[in-house]
């Protein structure tokens, strides 16, 4: 018998995360989600896998998350972080606590599940870990100001963590996808794209699934757009 | 009578701020300077300048510095963000409050004075942000993990801010040093520079004054200052 692959999904309530959730599922993996609505534990349910109802702000629910799925299946071999919806506006009239909360959504959403993860990862002999970031990282984009800066924050924490755990065969990359069909579509941001359409969950989900995957074992410390052509200038 | 260029500079008590300070003093402008300690406020009234000395994370305080500026010289052209040096940790070791902590010394330092500062420059048709960032805002480095991250979200803020205020004329620049002679201890990270040497203190603000000047409005808004230790610190590891 072979062992289980064990997937865990935060922010996965929904969208883009919901969308890997199902992929990595079909992909064969065992998945346990996390997410604030309900909805995720409802997904988790209709994959037969584990959901936690809680926050990934909160370090009790996301370390209920990984203790549930290793009781069940006794390890994790891949972790995928989405996020919720920071602050925004013009880019100085957003305060203080506003900028710390971007923080919070942006940056350590992906920190803190890392830090309980990778350990154990580490300590089974590789695993891999995959952020939803955005494509506002190296140009950013006005209509999403804190998502921007922070991801360009996460992008120095990935090649950091991707450095230091390189040896253990853990590995860390960021997908930033542009204007993808999983939000409302809006006519002026379909005429920035260059491929002239926005992009499906699936196309997302799809990279995800093979970055979840041995065949790309070698990929490490990359930030991978994901965006018809909006940021190909950059 | 002409005018002179006003210049403010945050945490201008020490190092790379302080030197920034002589530079653009020497260089024709007035100045005024923010620090949390007295060095700054002296090294101003030693410039002929006004000090604001007082916890640089209010931002009370740079409001009264801008007033105070307003007040005597109607006007502020350029303003450099420096940093206060302080030992970042380890990303591992670093909990959700103390990443809270370090953003407020390494992103928010930029933020609060830019707040007020661009729109005031933007009245007056335009001026200069300059900030010394220290290395990392390209490639960081495993030697000051957690300092680094921060800087990758600097230098994706200044061109936010360059997007809505460049058409009035406010520019904003990064400059991105490698390490102070003297103030790293890792010895591996001065030998796994090309140039075999830490950065003088010196060495900086002639590159920030160089900054200042219209005519520096064409240059790239990320200037690099290590001795090429970015573009080849892999290949010396």
């Amino acid at each position: 018998m072979t062992s289980p692959r064990v997937a865990l999904v935060t922010a996965g309530g929904s969208g883009m995360g919901a969308d890997a959730a199902r992929r990595l599922s079909a992909d064969g993996f065992e998945i346990a989600i996390l997410s604030s609505s309900g909805k995720g534990e409802a997904l988790a349910a209709e994959l037969g896998g584990i959901g936690v109802t809680g926050s990934n702000r909160s370090v009790e629910d996301l370390q209920a998350l990984v203790d549930q799925a290793m009781a069940r299946w006794g390890r994790v071999d891949v972790l995928v972080n989405s996020a919720g919806h920071g602050p925004k506006g013009p880019v100085l009239e957003i305060s203080d606590d506003d900028w710390h909360t971007g923080m919070e959504v942006y940056l350590l959403n992906v920190v803190r599940p890392t830090r309980m993860a990778a350990p154990i990862m580490a300590a089974q002999g590789g695993g891999t870990i995959i952020n939803i970031s955005t494509f506002a990282v190296f140009e950013p984009d006005p209509l999403f100001p804190t998502s921007g800066v922070f991801r360009s924050a996460l992008a120095a924490f990935t090649k950091l963590f991707a450095d230091k755990y390189a040896g253990d065969n853990v590995r860390m990359n960021n997908i930033l996808p542009g204007f993808i069909d999983s939000l409302p579509e809006t006519e002026d941001r379909r005429a920035r794209i260059p491929m002239g359409r926005y992009g499906r969950a699936g196309e997302v989900s799809a990279l995800i699934g093979f970055l979840a995957s041995d065949d790309a074992g070698y990929i490490t410390g990359q930030n991978l757009r994901i965006d018809g052509g909006l940021t190909r200038s950059v | 009578m002409a005018w002179k260029s006003v210049a403010m500079v945050s945490a201008g008590d020490s190092g790379s701020g302080a030197e920034a300070a002589w530079h653009l003093s020497a260089a024709g402008h007035e100045v005024a300077i923010l620090s949390s300690s007295k060095a700054g406020a002296a090294l101003a009234h030693d410039l002929g300048g006004l000090g604001v000395a007082e916890c640089r994370r209010s931002a009370a305080a740079v409001q009264r510095l801008v007033d105070g500026a307003m007040d005597r010289w109607g006007r502020v052209d350029v303003l450099v963000n420096s940093a206060e040096y302080q030992p970042a940790g380890s990303v591992a070791a670093a909990g959700g409050r103390h990443l809270h902590g370090i953003m407020d010394a390494y992103l928010m330092n930029i933020v609060r004075p830019t707040r007020i500062v661009a729109p005031v420059m933007a009245e007056a048709g335009g001026g200069t942000i300059v900030n010394v960032v220290n290395v990392g805002g390209v490639d960081p480095l495993e030697l000051a993990p957690a300092l680094e991250i921060f800087r990758g979200a600097m230098v994706n803020f200044c061109t936010l801010v360059e997007n809505r205020f460049g058409a009035s004329g406010v520019r904003m620049a990064a400059i991105v040093p490698d390490w102070l002679a003297g103030q790293s201890d890792q010895d591996e990270c001065g030998a796994g520079m090309p140039i075999w040497r830490f950065r003088k203190p010196e060495e900086i603000p002639g590159l920030v004054t160089c900054l200042v000047p219209d005519t520096a409005g064409l240059l790239d808004q990320k200037q690099r200052f290590d001795g090429p230790l970015t573009s080849q610190y892999k290949a010396a590891a």
